[in-house]
């Protein structure tokens, strides 16, 4: 993988969710924080093993834990989500940019080739 | 995580017809091929990308080996207003996601108002987006994020 190398916080993100277990703990993060043993009990997986995807979680910035009581909570961290909403946005960033340098250049051609324009002042 | 709905808006100086076909039966000459398509995930260019022009029809690539694969159905085609597509690149069509495009008029041309959502149907956002964008797209966005990121050293 190419962005390995870089690993911005949205690549991070991707690849902590490319895993199905970490993603039904997203999904079960979306009802509110929960602690370890109740995230563990609606899944197939070990408590340990829920342990150790939250850890992946939390180092992608996607899940933080916060103290209550004697036990702590996971829960989403909104910021990585909006991380992985800006990293979708550039996807259309970059497609209108390459659209509207597209439409320039037609509309200069056609100002060129228009006879009502020929000869006049240069389209800047 | 509450509207997740992409906005983006673009003023060209074309007329909506004009700027309408640029995006449809133009698509190949503009779109960033190199970067933003399926071939470009395995590091080649595609051969060809190209809008099937009514409603129903798709947006296809072909790939740099020839293989076509849908990006997207059309579902409003308005020359000259609108353009919506259930946008599905990389994923079955049944998880696609709403993309629509209108061609707006204004005083210096066309204004193009372009909008992505229905991602949350998909189920828990960050897992949706995530989905919606595997294979091609995230080896290709990754790329590019990570690109973008480091020239404007914006890493979060």
């Amino acid at each position: 993988m190419t962005y390995e190398t870089a690993t911005p916080a949205a690549c991070a993100a991707l690849e902590a969710l490319a895993d199905p277990t970490r993603r039904a703990i997203v999904a079960a993060l979306r009802q509110g924080p929960r602690p370890v043993c109740e995230l563990a009990r609606g899944l197939p997986v070990s408590r340990p093993a829920v342990s150790q995807h939250l850890r992946v979680l939390s180092e992608a910035g996607l899940v933080e834990a916060h103290p209550s009581g004697r036990q702590r909570l996971y829960g989403l961290r909104p910021e990585g989500v909006a991380e992985l909403r800006s990293w979708l946005d550039t996807l259309w960033d970059d497609a209108l940019a390459a659209f509207g340098r597209a439409a320039r250049a037609q509309a200069a051609a056609q100002f060129e080739t228009d006879p009502r324009h020929r000869g006049g002042p240069d389209d800047d | 995580m509450t509207d997740e709905t992409i906005r983006k808006t673009l003023d060209v100086p074309l007329t909506p017809d004009e700027a309408f076909a640029l995006w449809t039966a133009a698509m190949s000459d503009w779109w960033p091929l190199d970067t933003h398509s399926l071939s470009a995930g395995e590091g080649a260019l595609p051969r060809d990308v190209s809008v099937e022009p009514r409603e129903g029809g798709q947006i296809v690539e072909t790939r740099h080996d020839g293989v076509r694969v849908p990006w997207g159905r059309i579902t409003a085609w308005e020359p000259g207003r609108r353009l919506a597509v259930a946008w599905h690149v990389g994923r079955e069509e049944a998880e696609a996601t709403d993309l629509d495009i209108v061609f707006a008029p204004i005083d210096t041309g066309t204004r193009v108002i372009l909008t992505h959502g229905g991602f949350a149907r998909l189920g828990e956002t960050a897992s949706a987006l995530r989905e919606n964008y595997r294979t091609g797209w995230d080896l290709v966005l990754g790329r590019c994020f990570a690109a973008r990121c480091r020239a404007q050293g914006a890493v979060a």
